[in-house]
């Protein structure tokens, strides 16, 4: 059972830190998006 | 007399690169921070190279050959996590502090030049003993590839890596690390399948390592266990993995020897892009080494010392070219660590302890030469004299970092709290608790592994931040740079680049799909269902 679980533990580790790199970035932009508006706002 | 060859030409290149590119450095941040244009493929060759050293190649490939494979890879998984954790935790804010030096960083964010020199002295304790261990490592491998004496051998290792860090810095350093990283990445994947063919092919290599005499278990997830095994219990050795998997996470997201690779690269993107592909080559390397390394003990299950399996398979079951490749690529694992040890050391005497910012640009480039290459020079004469102990010192040195900087690291990013006080003592607690523990486990009684030194280290110094925040004010200085370091830097926003980075993480996902069916195939179907 163990070994069962780690052949797909040590692959599933990269697909689980893949969606977090994927969140992250995701946060990121729309961060970046956000300040944009802001900085326009104080150019209007 | 062939492999000496081999490796000689490889050296040469390595010194090749380092004289050419030393006629590109102009100033002091082409030395320290290699113009800070670097870029992904650089700063994730340098990550890699700088991280994995003679300690991957000989001892971890040991220790799967005597019978811990899986357990180990259990390890890197959280390990190699620490890449993509710290670029989105740590790296990146720092590279947005347009710093020389990770304790330049310290110093700038709390508005402080004891931080910058304390964070600085830590540098050069922990990383000279490490450097010191690992160039000790490197000249006894030289030695007995070539038949050299340990002198010799010594002084050639030494000369190598010192002219090119000390003649082109980062740029150089930047370099031979990645063309380093190509050549023992190539040489462990394409190592793989000629070690399965001549160790019985798949799947019989792995069903008779699994059942080697006096090694049964060796690939199950636990390794051998019980009395005179390494681990007494599975849980036991699980519990080690993932203790010890946390504390080299965290030292590859906080460490100088990782860290200051972000301060070089071209943008933020490229942090982000090369934490991801760091974690993935990370991955595969340990993965095909693990395995393959474990096979060995079909055609041979009595290698002396065991350290020594991946350079025995070189020389007498790998054709030539590859044994000189394998070769090649162990002694380039070495100098990598060394090149990048020695940069740090020689930045941080110069830019941390010695801090004067008033001479000019040229003078303070010849001031940071002869500072790298005294500092080279102390090194070898450590390591001719070959410490006492320097083996055990060099193998927690690195672990110090985890405990002294781990915890104001992240605190210094996501804390508007914390001051330069509590900053200070959380750095010299943490090294200190570290230091005594492990001096206690080494002359005394050794402490449960969930009472590991970095532990005991990690929860004092973040207990000193937590109380020196309670009692201690935040200046004006220390407030606006920590709200500098949430402002985005212009290029972030540019929206081809952004596309590109949010491909990165499909590189993962992808890749750890892979990564399964192959784990399944190489190990699982043969071990279980055949």
């Amino acid at each position: 059972m163990g070994n069962l679980i780690f052949s797909f533990a040590f692959g599933g580790s990269l697909i689980i830190i893949g969606f977090f790199a994927k969140y992250m970035i995701s946060r990121m932009a729309k961060v970046e998006s956000a300040d944009k508006k802001d900085s326009r706002k104080e150019v209007i | 007399m062939v492999y000496l060859v081999g490796i000689l030409i490889g050296i040469l290149i390595f010194i090749l690169v380092g004289l050419v590119l030393s006629k590109r450095i102009a100033n002091v941040e082409d030395y320290y921070v290699s113009g800070r244009n670097a870029p992904t493929v650089l700063i994730t060759g340098s990550l890699v190279a700088s991280f994995l050293s003679s300690v991957t190649f000989m001892g971890e490939a040991g220790f799967s050959y005597d019978g811990y494979p899986i357990i180990q890879l259990i390890l890197v998984i959280f390990n190699a996590s620490g890449y993509v954790f710290g670029v989105f935790l740590f790296g990146r804010f720092l590279r947005r502090s347009n710093a020389l030096t990770v304790p330049e960083y310290f110093g700038k964010r709390f508005n402080s030049k004891k931080i910058q020199r304390a964070a600085g002295i830590t540098t050069i304790i922990g990383i000279s003993a490490y450097i010191v261990a690992v160039t000790m490592g490197g000249a006894l491998l030289f030695s007995s590839v070539s038949g050299f004496s340990y002198t010799v051998s010594l002084i050639i290792i030494w000369f190598a890596y010192t002219s090119f860090t000390f003649l082109s810095g980062a740029k150089g350093v930047l370099v031979n690390d990645t063309l380093m990283f190509f050549i023992f990445l190539f040489a462990t994947v394409v190592a793989l399948p000629f070690i399965l063919n001549v160790t019985g092919g798949w799947p019989n290599a792995i069903i008779e390592a699994a059942s080697t005499p006096g090694k049964e278990g060796i690939l199950d997830w636990h390794g051998i266990v019980g009395e005179n095994a390494y681990f007494s219990t599975p849980a036991e050795a699980l519990v080690w993995a993932v203790v010890l998997g946390l504390v080299w996470g965290t030292i590859v997201s906080v460490s100088p020897w990782q860290t200051s690779r972000y301060l070089m690269a071209k943008s933020e993107h490229v942090v982000i892009r090369s934490g991801i592909i760091g974690m993935i080559s990370i991955m595969v390397i340990y993965l095909i080494l693990h395995i393959s390394m474990t096979t060995v003990n079909n055609i041979n299950p009595n290698i002396t010392p065991s350290e020594n399996v991946f350079i025995w398979t070189a020389i007498n079951v790998m054709p030539t070219w590859l044994g000189i490749l394998i070769l090649l690529g162990i002694m380039s694992a070495v100098l990598s660590s060394c090149s990048t040890f020695l940069q740090l050391i020689g930045n941080s005497v110069s830019n941390d302890i010695f801090i004067n910012k008033k001479n000019s640009d040229m003078s303070l480039l010849r001031f940071s030469r002869i500072v790298m290459l005294l500092s080279s020079i102390v090194i070898l004469i450590f390591t001719f004299w070959q410490p006492p102990a320097v083996m055990w010192i060099g193998y927690f040195a690195a672990t110090l970092f985890a405990a002294s900087w781990g915890p104001v690291a992240f605190a210094s990013i996501f804390s508007k709290k914390i001051n330069k006080e509590a900053a200070f003592w959380s750095i010299i607690v943490g090294f200190a608790a570290v230091f005594v523990c492990e001096i206690i486990q080494k002359f005394w009684f050794s402490f449960p592994i969930y009472f590991h030194p970095v532990i005991i280290g990690v929860v004092l110094s973040t207990l000193i931040l937590f109380v020196g925040s309670k009692f201690g004010e935040v200046t004006e200085e220390e407030r606006l740079f920590q709200q500098q370091l949430w402002k985005a830097p212009d290029d972030l926003a540019d929206p081809k680049e952004m596309n590109i980075t949010k491909r990165y993480p499909n590189i993962l996902i992808f890749g750890g799909a892979l990564v399964i069916v192959l784990t399944f195939i190489l190990y699982y179907i043969p071990l279980n269902l055949l």
